[in-house]
């Protein structure tokens, strides 16, 4: 590794996204979970179930995927912002001046 | 290349000559406002003809049953659709051709101006007033029967009127 | 002496209605339909947010890995439950298709009962067993059994492809439920589908029409149903397969993009392409819904609409598309009307509208024979004048070639019913046409041009693949793309697109087609655009070319080119009519008795 940067804005923005993401797959998942098969042959309707549920399962697991991109993102941010700062204390601290002013 | 750009360039000149390039070629002439107005102001237009048209028939003993209307389209680019509206009866104890020959009278006489009339291939008469044109004629799809109608001009329309083409409506 | 009358037991004991709600089916689909739309949108966005502006270093790279892997992952998945959802419309289709037949069996084994009771009936009341009688009533007996023997079959049939249709969709939904379906690029693919798809002559292996249409006749009825809710896009402009079959899938592929383009605007994540490919969509549903509900003039049936081509992401936007009105697996006469520069799908609407009037016109004045007329926009016509395609004829020799191909595919998919088959084509697209006619052999019966700037390749008319007796040109005077093809010993040069095929020196027959509300100077409007409008010359004497007597056209004199001037068009003076029987009516006044 040779350079490394960061814009917080960016990262903000990128994080906000995910989550959008997030609560369209909760929703997504949430809709398949409220599907009835009532409407299809008997004979069809356990093969469907089994299909919904299991596809309102990914659309969860999909939304905790974008929660865990949002959520690493902020705290790359967090890290960032935590170093930068401490960082910045620490030149704060010292003193580069000369003679009797140091 | 050289061919083609000739070609190009001649066929430009020449349709921009002739206002075609300005004005675009399929592009709709009028807003959707516009057609939705023009459009219904039409339908009204023929509509009110139409029920003026079934009195003077009846008039002559023609009874025409329900009243109905509908869009079709004139031209694609750019779009523009007509409102016809028609009835048809039994002419009772008169044969077709003759009832659609006294039809043809009674308009005349209410102020519409034949512009065709004939009994080859099967009889039939066109009238027209001002921009409305009305048809009389036997039916084929109900033989024996006097079908009267009313078609109105070329409406330029919009995109947005294209919903209105497969709608029937009651003009009763 | 007792006379015995075998009375046949009514049969089936009772006529067995299919399982489920088509209604509800469709709720699914689109539920279905729109959870792919949200995968979509996830594996989209994924790609958008790979790279956030201004992080760079390790951290930034891990995480562009990772999201580049979430992206394809739910485009995989977006892809499996689109597929499950088409296979729940096609499922839907079907259900609604065998609801109907129902029904019919319903009433016919009612119909039977009623004759059965009626025949006990009279053998109850017989009091005189004379021969005659007795032989009268063993027939209606004989004819009874028949009859029902005939229903039983009927309703096994039926039976069997409700299993079928139910197995189907199982098969469906169980080849995308796990993790690792979900994730394939075949998720939701019943195995008899693609087994079906691997045989030899399938669509997409570069089978000829006639291999193709060799292929379906060995699918069975199950693996059909497979392959039309499996690979709809792929059946659906499958050149040698019945239309039926194509309006099927294309209606499966319709109703996806509707119901997913759809969700995705109500989310507010539609791309401008996407945007593009909806409103082509929202064109061709409406085009349809038109041509579903037009009643014939004659009988008064709905022949039907016709999704005969459905690809609205096709040339950057501007959409491929088929739509038409009458069974073209069946009709005797059958006409395809290809359009000019300019079209896009955005105008299907406004052109099926004038297939109608061309189905009405032929039916009105016809001999009674079945018709079937299809819009189609299978090439990509150019987008205005200044487009340098229009000057340049590729894209109509492009389109001739895929014109005549798409004719092999009609003739393919009804080998022993040929249709009488019309060609028209309108504006640039009578050169695209005339390409087909002339440098592809198409296989049409009957070519018409109206308002032609040119007949691209072809001098005359004897270079069409269906000789100079069966050419037939129709121009407006006042038309003023019509005169820009080349007449004459002179010649206009470079301006049109070949010879004026109005012209005496091109051998076509040319027939009436003046507007009645013509101006007095040419002009692009309706002079250029009105062929097709009802109660016109025009469409009148093309009706007649579709309907198979193009000798009984009301023929127009020839324009000319006089050495010592300009061209001169008979028709200019003479007074048109609108409405006239014999000349220019086109259609039944409405009437409801």
């Amino acid at each position: 590794m040779s350079t490394f940067g960061a814009e917080y804005s960016g990262l903000s923005y990128g994080s906000g996204n995910w989550r959008v993401l997030a609560e369209l797959m909760t929703s997504t998942s949430r809709d398949l979970a409220g599907q009835g098969t009532g409407a299809l042959a008997p004979s069809v309707q356990a093969a469907a179930e089994a299909f919904l549920t299991a596809w309102s399962g990914y659309a969860d697991e999909s939304s905790t995927i974008a929660i865990g991109f949002a959520d690493a993102i902020d705290a790359q941010a967090v890290d960032y912002s935590t170093t930068d700062e401490g960082s910045g204390n620490r030149f704060t601290d010292l003193d580069g001046r000369l003679g009797p002013a140091r | 290349m050289r061919a083609v750009r000739e070609r190009l360039v001649a066929l430009v000149l020449a349709l921009t000559t002739t206002g075609v390039l300005v004005t675009g070629c399929g592009d709709p002439k009028v807003s959707a406002e516009q057609g939705a107005q023009d459009t219904e102001s039409s339908r009204a237009q023929v509509e009110e003809a139409m029920r003026e048209v079934a009195d003077v028939v009846a008039g002559v003993g023609l009874r025409l049953g329900k009243l109905t209307g509908g869009w079709s389209v004139c031209t694609a680019e750019p779009p523009s659709m007509e409102y016809d509206a028609g009835g048809g009866g039994e002419p009772g104890e008169l044969s077709p051709a003759e009832m659609i020959a006294q039809v043809t009278d009674a308009l005349k006489t209410a102020g519409w101006t034949v512009e065709n009339a004939g009994t080859e291939p099967r009889p039939y008469g066109v009238l027209t007033r001002d921009d409305l044109r009305a048809s009389v004629g036997e039916s084929r799809r109900y033989p024996g029967h006097v079908t009267v109608g009313v078609v109105g001009p070329c409406i330029d329309t919009a995109r947005e009127q294209d919903a209105l083409l497969g709608e029937t409506y009651d003009v009763s | 002496m007792t006379v015995t009358i075998d009375v046949p037991p009514s049969q089936p004991a009772e006529v067995v209605r299919p399982e489920g709600d088509p209604g509800g089916a469709d709720t699914l689909a689109e539920a279905l339909h729109t959870a792919s739309g949200r995968y979509e949108e996830f594996s989209d966005e994924t790609a958008r947010i790979q790279w956030i502006g201004g992080w760079y270093g390790d951290a930034a790279d891990a995480y562009r890995e990772a999201t580049a892997e979430a992206g394809e992952e739910h485009a995989a998945m977006a892809r499996t439950v689109e597929r499950v959802g088409r296979a729940v419309t096609a499922y839907a289709d079907t259900l609604r298709d065998l609801l109907r037949t129902y029904e019919e069996q319903v009433d016919r084994k009612e119909a039977l009962d009623a004759r059965r009771s009626a025949l006990i009936a009279d053998i109850n009341a017989a009091t005189e067993a004379t021969p005659d009688v007795v032989a009268a009533l063993r027939e209606r007996a004989t004819e009874l059994r028949d009859d029902y023997a005939e229903l039983v079959t009927d309703h096994d049939d039926l039976q069997r492809r409700v299993r079928e249709a139910e197995d189907l969709l199982r098969q469906s939904f169980q080849a995308g439920t796990s993790l690792d379906r979900a994730l394939a690029d075949d998720g939701g693919v019943p195995q008899s589908a693609q087994d079906a798809l691997s045989r030899r002559g399938a669509p997409g292996s570069e089978a000829t029409p006639e291999q193709v249409h060799d292929w379906w006749l060995g699918l069975s009825e199950a693996e059909r149903e497979a392959v039309v809710s499996s690979y709809p896009e792929l059946i659906g402009s499958a050149d040698g397969l019945p239309a039926s079959v194509r309006d099927d899938a294309n209606r499966v592929v319709l109703d996806d993009d509707l119901a997913t383009l759809g969700s995705k605007r109500d989310d507010g994540t539609l791309s401008p392409t996407e945007e593009r490919v909806l409103a082509n969509a929202e064109q061709a549903r409406q085009a349809l819904e038109d041509a579903d509900a037009f009643e014939d003039p004659i009988t008064g049936e709905r022949p039907g609409g016709l999704l005969h081509l459905y690809d609205p992401g096709a040339f950057d936007g501007d959409g491929r598309v088929a739509i038409g009105v009458g069974d073209l697996d069946t009709a005797d006469d059958v006409a395809i009307f290809t359009p000019g520069i300019t079209t896009t799908m955005d105008d299907t609407t406004s052109y099926t509208g004038q297939m109608i009037n061309l189905y009405e016109a032929t039916r009105y004045n016809g001999d009674g024979s079945s018709v079937a007329t299809l819009f189609w926009l299978g090439y990509d016509a150019p987008d205005a004048f200044y487009d340098p395609a229009t000057a340049t004829e590729g894209r109509a020799e492009d389109g001739g070639r895929r014109l005549a191909d798409m004719v092999d595919g009609l003739r393919a998919s009804r080998p022993d019913d040929p249709a009488h088959l019309t060609a028209i084509g309108h504006s640039y697209g009578s050169t695209t046409t005339s390409y087909a006619a002339g440098d592809f052999d198409l296989a049409a019966d009957d070519v018409v041009l109206i308002g032609s700037p040119g007949a691209g390749p072809a001098d005359h008319a004897d270079d069409f693949s269906v000789g100079a007796d069966n050419v037939y040109v129709g121009r407006d005077s006042r038309d003023i793309v019509a005169v820009l093809g080349d007449e004459g010993w002179v010649g206009k040069g470079p301006v049109g697109l070949g010879t004026d095929p109005s012209s005496d020196d091109f051998g076509a027959t040319r027939f009436e087609a003046e507007d009645v509300d013509r101006a007095d100077i040419r002009n692009w409007g309706d002079a250029h655009s009105s062929y097709l409008h009802h109660d016109s010359e025009s469409l009148y004497n093309i009706g007649l070319i579709v309907d198979g007597h193009g000798d009984r056209v009301n023929v127009a004199e020839h324009s000319y080119d006089p050495w010592y001037d300009f061209a001169r068009d008979p028709e200019w003076d003479r007074e048109p009519s609108s409405g006239v029987q014999g000349e220019s009516r086109t259609r039944e006044n409405r009437m409801v008795p």
